[in-house]
This record gives C-alpha cells, structure tokens and sequence, in this order.
C-alpha cells in the first residue's frame, strides 16, 4: 500500500484529557512510521488495557487491542507467525510492569524484533487513579487517600537484567526527540524498550509536565555518553549495561532521557528459528502453502513415511514361530 | 488364545518405558492388535509405575482384569497386583524379592500399605513375597522365579556394561519373559529393540544376548503356554503411537505452522514430538516449518497463539485443566474477535493439582461454559487414538471456517497409552480453510454481510482492527445498542451455522445393535470399554453405545432419535456427575436414569463396565461406581 | 569380605544387587569380592561427606539418623541411570 499520501491517523474522535501526554505519543508515533516510509498494512499495533491503548484505534495501521497485561504474548505470536511485520506494543506501565511483568521479561530473554513503547505515568488512569508499579513509595497523588506505601519498579533496570538490547527513554511532550527514539528502536533487530514519561492530568499531580521539564536532561547531550555496544564482547557489554543502570537511577535531582543502552550484537529470536527451519524468513508460517490444489494435505503419502517412518511397523506375515 | 492381558510392574526410571514399547512394535510387526496403558505417579523416579497391555488377534480397545501374566520388576509391584493374576496365569518375580516383606516398602503409600495388609490379613497370607507366591500356587497360578542379577552378571562376563545403564537391561529381562511366554521370536523382538534404542548398536547386541538368554531357559523350562492365535485380517503397516503423538501427526497433516506451549502433564509430550517436527522435509522436499514455542507461562501460550492465527498460521495450544484455568481470559478474547484457534485439552484428574498422571472426564461443563459472557466455541472430542489423529485435522478446519475457538477434549488415558493404529487414509483427508482474503480498502473484518465475515490476515493488503470490547464492523470499540444486538447475534448464531453443516459422523455415532433395548452413552476414551462391553454382552444382550463426538453445539435431534424412553439408557463417564447426562437433559430434555462413574484417575476397565451393566440391568441399580485398579 | 559390605561399593538405584566399584571404576556385584576390600564404616563416611545414602529406606542419612539406620545397607550414595529421561512421561 501507497505510504506517502497514508493518513495515519485514524477518524475516531480520541477521548484522552485534552492535557494527557498520550496525545504527544500517538504523534511522536505516527510521524516516526511516515518517515520511516512503513507499509501500514504491514504494521500491527498490539496494546493493553486502559488509557494508553486505545492507541490502537487511533492510529491507522492493524490495531490488535488485547489483554490487560497481555499484549506483548499477543504480540509474539504474531511476530513469530508473521517475522516480517513491524510489531510495535503500546502498553501502561501497571499493564506492562504490573500484571503483564512475566510477560515483559520473557521478551527480554528471547529477543524477539517488538519494540515496546511504555506509557508511564505512574497511575491506573482508567480506573480512577491508583499506584501503579512506577509511583515510589511516599508519594500521594490526588486520587490516593494515603501516600503509597510500595517501592517502585524500575523499568530500565529491569529491561536491562531481562536482556532487552535497546533500552531508552523519552517524554510524551518532547515530541521530536520522542519520534527520533522510536524510529531508531524500530529499525534496531531485537527487543527495543521506550519509557516514556507521559503526565497525566487527571490523576497524577506530582510527576507533572512542570515536575519533568525542570529535570530532563537529554544523554545524547552527556559528553562521553556511548550507549553503543561496539563489538560482541562481554566486557564491553558489562561495562555499558553497568553505566546505564546507574544512569536509570537518577531521578529525584535530574532525570536522563535518550538511549541509555544499545547492543546490536545479540542474534534475535526470529534469526535462532531460522538455524531450525532455515525458510523461515523467506516463507513464514502464516503464509506457507498447507494444502495442494485439489484440497489435500501438502503431507502426502510418500511424505508421510518418511516424515513417521519411526512410527511405522512393516507387518511380517510369515507364522513360523 | 486370542486375546492376552498382561502388566509388567516396576519404579519409574527402571526400563517398563521400552519394555512397552520393544513388547508393542514385536506384537505390532506379527500383525495383532495392542494397546499399552502406563499408570504412573506424579514423581521422577521411584514410585510404583507399570504398564498394562492388552494383545489381540482383533480388534479390541480397552483394557480389562485379571491378567494372565504379570512381571515384577519391584517388590512393591508384587504386592500391589498379587490380587489382579489369573487362575492359570503366570506370576514372575526376582528370585531376590522372596524374603522382602511388605512393611518394608518405602515408596508405598502408607495407605495403600494398610489396605493391602488388611487384605492379605483376611486371605491368610503371611508378609513376604515368598507367602504370596504359595498363597498364589494354591489358587492355580503358575509361579516362575528368575535371578535377574544372575542374568545380569552373565551379560557382565561377555560384554563390558555400563553400571549406569542397567534400566536398558532390566526393561530387557521383562521383554524376554513376556517374547518368551507368549512364542514371540527373538527377531521380531530385535526389530523393536532396535528401533527403541536407535543409534546405539551396542545396547542392542547386548540385549539380544540377554534376551535370547532368558528366553532359551523360560521357553526350555515352561514353553510358550500364551501363545496367541494368528491375527485375523492382516494389514501391510500399522502405526505404533501414544495417543500425544497421534494427535501431533494429525496436526501436522492438517497444517498445524505454530504451536504455544507451557508444559504440563499430560499435554507436554505433544509438543516434545512436535519440537523433533519443526522442519518438515521428506526426502529433498521440503514441505515447511512449524513454529513450536514454549511459552513462560499458559497466558502466553493461548495469547500468542491466537496472535499466530490472526496472522494466518494454523495456530493451537496444548494443555491440561490447571492450564485451561490460566487460558479462560484469552479464550474469551479470541471467542468475541472470532479468532480461529484450537486448544487441545487433555483432562486429567482434578479439581486444582488433582492428580497430574492420572486420567478424567470431569471438564466437560468447564470446557462448554468457560469465559464469562456468551460465545460461540466448538467442543469435540475423541474416543481413541485413530478419532484423536483425524479429529485434529477437522478442529483446524472448523475452526477456520466458522471463525470459532475449537476445543479438542481429550484425556490422560488417550495420550499417554500407546496402541496399534491403521495409517490413515490421506485421500479422504481434507484441508478447508474457509473464506480467507486479501482485504483491501475499506475492509471490515467483522462485516454484518455474512455471518462469517470474509477473513483477511494481519500483513495482508488491507487494515483491521481487533479488540476485547464490543466492535463495530471494522473492529472499532461500539456500545451503541443495535450494533450490539447484531453483533452478538451474529457471533452466537454461528452454533446453529455448525450444526448444520457438520456431517453427522462427526457429531455420534451408534455402535452394536441398531435397534437396541440398552443404550450406553458416554464421549471421549469411554469409547474403549463401552465398545469391548458390548461386544462381550451382544449374545446377552441387545447393546448399543452411542458415542458423542461433538459435544458443543450438542447434537439434540440425533441423540433424542436414539435415546427413546423405552429403551434403557444409562450414562458412562469418568467423572462424579457424568456430566453428559447432564448435559443431555438439559439441551434436551432426555432423562438418563442410570449412571456408571469412575473418579480414581483410573481407565474404566472392560470387564467392570460389564459387570456394571449387568447389575443395572438385573438388579435395577441406579448408579454404579467403579473403583477398580492401582 | 563381600562388595555389599565394601565401602568403594555404589549400588545402583534402580537395583541395588549391581552397582559400580568406584575403586576400580567398573561393574561390581554385591556378592562379589576381591582383595581391594575396605569395610564401610558409617560414622567416618558422615563425619566426612556429611551424609550417606540407606539403600533400604531410599534415603540420605544425617549424624542423627545413624543409629535408627544401623544394620542397614548404607552406602556413599548411588548411582543413578543414564537412561532415566527415555523412561518417563511428563509427570506434573
């Protein structure tokens, strides 16, 4: 399908907040695919429960809305099914990093090319306000009657253990910087993790537009700051995901944004299938021929004996015991 | 002879594995008919287990009691089958079981221990393996006692073995004794050793060695007094397959390209000969690859499953009740995006961690009701391992025409029992894939033009889009009323739809009688001893079983033809409530007045079911409760 | 004098008659015997490894089970079968 003249955004009104920073997300998104130059029908977006996924719907691609804590199953099974889509996950942070953490981390250890854009604003938004695992302990947004009394998750830190090999962060209303991320993560062959800051005015008045923009500072503008892992060694690795941990743990004072670790040389899931069916690129599950013209099992008869001859026991007929 | 029972006993890990399977493909390859049931704990090693098998001059299905021959390869296994010998029969133990006593036996569960004790108490039989024997001779049974150390340390003189391979040589010993007793030459023994132990030429040579040992002196010392029959109607090839790896085959002939799994007992070995399946070449052609991907848990497994569909592959999962539990959310999901995808459930017994290794039927109601709202969904269900083989290709094309999640109900006792099976017949095997198109602009995935919406795939030339809410045509989030009036009609209906178009074969079949006074009704691995009961009771009796293949959208009309009021009918399952008979009275009307149940995770075995018929019929009883078998 | 009472003797798990002599390193019979032979004395095997394996309660002994298993065939451990994973089904 023609991408140039593509609309990629959807008619449906969008019923955010007008102030939500999922309306800087939805555009950084868009504009990332538009000058990436992506076929939509060859895009799927995958999403969650709550706020941040309705996203599906508003942008003009396949949107597969899913499960809460689920989209990123959904989203490996058709990644796999299908290795040459673009799958992108859009998902909140008490989706993602809550009920869906098992999930999040099992991509991680596998690789997978999904780029998981992390909506993160501390809160369930959709059902009216609580913690969710990004809100430290001792803060008390409006919608809470008593401060949180849990420790926050570090979703950085734990893209970082699970094995994810890019790992970034951005700010929903950073729109450029945010659409510049997304459109490295996707070209990047592997598992791509963007947090991204997202305000929320209904629920989150802590973590505000004004609380971040006082301490965003940007990585790409840290002298000496090198994300890139620049060959397959494990020192290097441990070197640089060692400095991007610590850099995940600021946050009171300044708080980074940009590629905190970036590892091209680890072989994606999809390529380890291809050392088990070496077709699979070229021929993908979802596409390949099953049947013969006349309606038949591709498995014929000769085919099946070679393919159970294990199984299969030639009768001996003759009864002399 | 034309029919023989036996079961070799032993602890998990000590060889009963390939002695079952060596002992199959050397009866399959004379042309007779088997089938080899496992009863084993939840456990890696250790723990009582045997294999119970049954060869036959024809067809037969299930299993039955007394046995003719039994084989200890543990103490524990004497005591706990002492009571399941034939008059007649042949009882063979290790020499060096004689003097052990059955208090000693630590693997046995206390309770098991104290009602055998009390049993052996009130036969008069002392404790030791030794009593039981005598107490077995006087009842007619022929007892044999080997030194299987001393047929080992023969092996050690001639050969150097390995001391940390003597389960290949134990499970050795058993095959000989059975090749032996029943006139089985040692060539057709060697042919199923060896395919068993493919590879490893040197365990083969040892065994044949071993075997024709102990073969030489039990054929010397008693003959062959089971010799069987020569089998009617001899087939060129038979396969020899688990129920898991029948299913799997038939996966495979239907177009399976991905398969999710978490692994549980007793789906995983499903999946485990699907992974050795991934590439699919025969020859210098290559057919494809499939996708096997073992999920981090069983959220994953239905969730990615469906993804793989809505890309269009030929997606399923593979599980068991505790996995389902997990799955009911996705299920769901893909009910109301009308995703086709199966899940193949193998029950086992529950609730909660139930019994993993032991089988059931009692999910019937959670497989026709599970995810809250209302949802159109296939449930069928097969009834031995050649349904099982086909069933799996017919629930991919379901599926795919009906745009419905398919569950494909098994249980325990199909997947892990191996049995002979004809090849199938791939010229009437049909892959039908329903409306799949390109889409184009505009498309609407969810179109009210039909009530299966034409289906284009994720990556196809068009756009859609998919959600867990109510949708629109284009699968936009709708709570207006009259599309969701038209919507969900247009989901539900498609029962109807199915019914309509399944093939009655599909849904029940009537085995025996054709006018029948006695109506057995039961679905899934009933089948196997309802089949053989009535067989057994037809001179006595005019029998009939109806078996029920589908069971969601439940055939009605066929089944009220059939149930009549005159006739007597009585319900058969696995299960506490039966819960087909539920099931029929509800959608039905039809009230099944007797019940015959079994709960023990053990197979409904022939001669019970006979004798449960017998006293339904004769003594008017209403509800019979099996409990037969270790 | 005989291997059963050999404290080199690690019987097998699945039949405790056939194990290996861990001195030689080769097949070994319980009633075997040969001039090599070193009786198993229980305290030391504990005070030193910590534990020992009673092949007649299937278990691993500790300093304070010594004397309830006295008298039974106790070993350093047991060998356990190369062949196990063929055996067996899924089990949970």
């Amino acid at each position: 399908m023609e991408s140039r003249n593509h609309r990629w955004k959807t008619d449906l009104w969008i019923d955010w907040c007008p102030g939500c920073g999922n309306f800087g997300i939805l555009t950084a998104e868009v504009e990332a695919f538009k000058e990436l130059g992506l076929d939509p029908t060859k895009t799927v977006i995958v999403s969650g429960i709550g706020c941040s996924a309705k996203i599906a719907h508003y942008i003009n691609a396949n949107g597969v809305h899913t499960l809460h804590g689920r989209a990123i199953p959904f989203a490996m099974g058709i990644k796999l099914a299908n290795p040459n889509l673009v799958v992108v996950v859009n998902g909140g942070d008490g989706d993602l990093l809550g009920i869906g953490m098992g999930h999040f981390v099992a991509l991680g250890r596998r690789n997978l090319d999904i780029v998981i854009i992390l909506h993160n604003n501390g809160v369930y938004g959709l059902t009216k306000g609580q913690a969710s695992p990004t809100l430290r302990r001792g803060i008390k947004t409006k919608a809470l009657t008593k401060p949180n009394i849990q420790d926050a998750v570090n979703p950085i830190a734990v893209a970082l253990a699970s094995g994810y090999t890019f790992v970034a962060r951005s700010y929903a209303f950073d729109i450029e910087h945010l659409k510049e991320i997304i459109k490295k993560a996707i070209q990047h062959r592997g598992s791509a993790l963007i947090d991204v800051l997202q305000p929320c005015v209904a629920y989150n008045n802590v973590y505000t537009k004004e609380f971040y923009e006082k301490r965003i500072y940007k990585l790409e503008e840290t002298p000496d700051w090198d994300p890139i892992v620049k060959e397959p060694d494990p020192e290097e690795v441990e070197e640089k995901v060692s400095k991007a941990w610590i850099k995940a743990m600021e946050w009171e004072e300044k708080i980074p944004i940009g590629i905190f670790y970036w590892n091209p040389h680890v072989d994606s899931f999809e390529e380890r299938i291809k050392a088990e069916i070496p077709e699979y690129l070229a021929n993908p599950p979802a596409i390949q021929e099953i049947s013969d013209k006349e309606g038949r099992s591709i498995i014929d008869l000769e085919a099946f004996r070679v393919l159970f001859s294990k199984k299969i026991i030639h009768i001996k007929k003759n009864f002399q015991n | 002879m034309d029919d023989l029972l036996l079961i070799i006993g032993g602890p998990q890990g000590s060889g009963l594995e390939t002695s079952a399977i060596v002992l199959t493909r050397a009866f399959g390859e004379k042309g007779y008919n088997v089938v080899a049931d496992r009863e084993y704990h939840s456990n890696i090693r250790g723990r009582h287990s045997y294999t119970h098998m049954r060869i036959s001059v024809d067809e037969r299905y299930s299993l039955a009691f007394p046995v003719d021959l039994f084989v200890g390869m543990s103490v524990e296994s004497v005591f706990t089958h002492f009571m399941d010998i034939s008059e007649n029969g042949y009882f063979v133990v290790d020499t060096a079981f004689l003097e052990q006593r059955i208090d000693r036996i630590v693997s046995m569960e206390p309770s098991v221990k104290r009602r055998l004790r009390k049993q052996m108490q009130e036969l008069g039989v002392g404790d030791r393996v030794e009593d039981i024997l005598r107490f077995l001779e006087n009842r007619g049974v022929n007892t044999i006692k080997l030194s299987y150390v001393g047929y080992l340390r023969m092996l050690a003189k001639k050969y150097d073995i390995s001391p940390r391979r003597i389960s290949r040589y134990m499970s050795g010993i058993a095959i000989a004794v059975v090749a032996a007793l029943t006139g089985i030459d040692l060539e057709s023994v060697v042919d199923g050793l060896r395919a068993r132990l493919s590879g490893r030429e040197e365990l083969v040579e040892h065994n044949r060695y071993l075997i024709e040992r102990v073969m030489d002196y039990i054929q010397g010392s008693y003959g062959s007094p089971l010799k069987l029959d020569p089998p009617k109607k001899l087939k060129n090839e038979v396969l020899v397959v688990t129920g898991n790896e029948a299913v799997a085959i038939g996966k495979i002939l239907g177009g399976l390209r991905v398969q999710t799994y978490y692994p549980i007992t007793p789906a995983a070995d499903e999946s485990l000969y699907l992974e050795e399946k991934m590439l699919l070449k025969a020859n210098s052609k290559n057919l494809g690859g499939i996708v096997v991907f073992q999920t981090e848990d069983e959220i994953a497994a239905i969730t990615a499953a469906i993804g793989a569909a809505l890309a269009g592959a030929r997606a399923s999962t593979t599980t068991s009740g505790p996995g389902f539990s997990l799955m009911v959310e996705g299920f769901g999901w893909a009910g109301i995006n009308e995703v086709p995808i199966v899940v193949t459930y193998y029950q086992r017994g529950g609730p909660s961690t139930g019994m993993p290794t032991r089988g059931a039927q009692s999910d019937l109601f959670f497989a026709l009701y599970a995810g809250h709202g209302e949802f159109a969904r296939i449930v069928l269900s097969s009834g031995d391992h050649m349904e099982a083989l086909i069933d799996a290709v017919d629930a991919f094309n379901f599926a795919e025409r009906f745009q419905v999640p398919v569950i494909h109900l098994l249980d325990k006792f199909i997947a892990n029992s191996t049995a002979t099976v004809p090849i199938p017949d791939l010229s009437k095997i049909r892959i039908e894939r329903g409306s799949i198109v390109e889409g184009g602009v505009d498309y609407k995935r969810f179109s009210k033009d039909s009530i299966v919406s034409p289906r284009a795939k994720l990556g196809s030339n068009s756009i859609m889009w998919y959600t867990g809410d109510e949708h629109d045509e284009y699968g936009h989030i709708s709570e207006d009323p009259v599309n969701r009036i038209e919507m969900y009609e247009k989901r539900i209906r498609k029962m109807e739809l199915i019914d309509r178009e399944i093939p009655d074969a599909k849904k029940a079949v009537l085995y025996g009688d054709k006018n029948p006074n006695i109506v057995l009704i039961g679905w899934g691995y009933t089948k196997c001893p309802a089949i053989d009961a009535i067989r057994k009771l037809e001179d006595k009796y005019s029998i009939a079983y109806l078996h029920i293949k589908l069971l969601a959208p439940l055939p009605s009309s066929l089944i009220r033809g059939i149930l009549r009021e005159d006739r007597i009918l009585i319900g058969v399952e696995h299960s506490y409530e039966v819960q087909i008979a539920s099931l029929i009275r509800m959608k039905s009307g039809i009230h099944i007045p007797h019940l015959v149940a079994k709960y023990t995770g053990r197979p409904i075995y022939e001669n019970e079911l006979v004798d449960a018929v017998e006293r339904i019929v004769e003594n008017k009883e209403k509800r019979v409760v099996l409990s037969y078998g270790e | 004098m005989r291997c059963r009472f050999c404290r080199y003797y690690l019987p097998n798990d699945i039949c405790a008659h056939v194990g290996i002599c861990s001195l030689r390193e080769k097949i070994a019979f319980s009633e075997d015997s040969c001039d090599k032979y070193s009786e198993i004395d229980i305290a030391e095997f504990i005070k030193k490894f910590g534990r020992a394996y009673c092949v007649d309660c299937k278990t691993w002994i500790y300093e304070a089970d010594m004397e309830e298993h006295r008298n039974h065939r106790v070993y350093l451990g047991v060998i356990e079968d190369e062949f196990l994973f063929e055996e067996l089904f899924a089990a949970d």
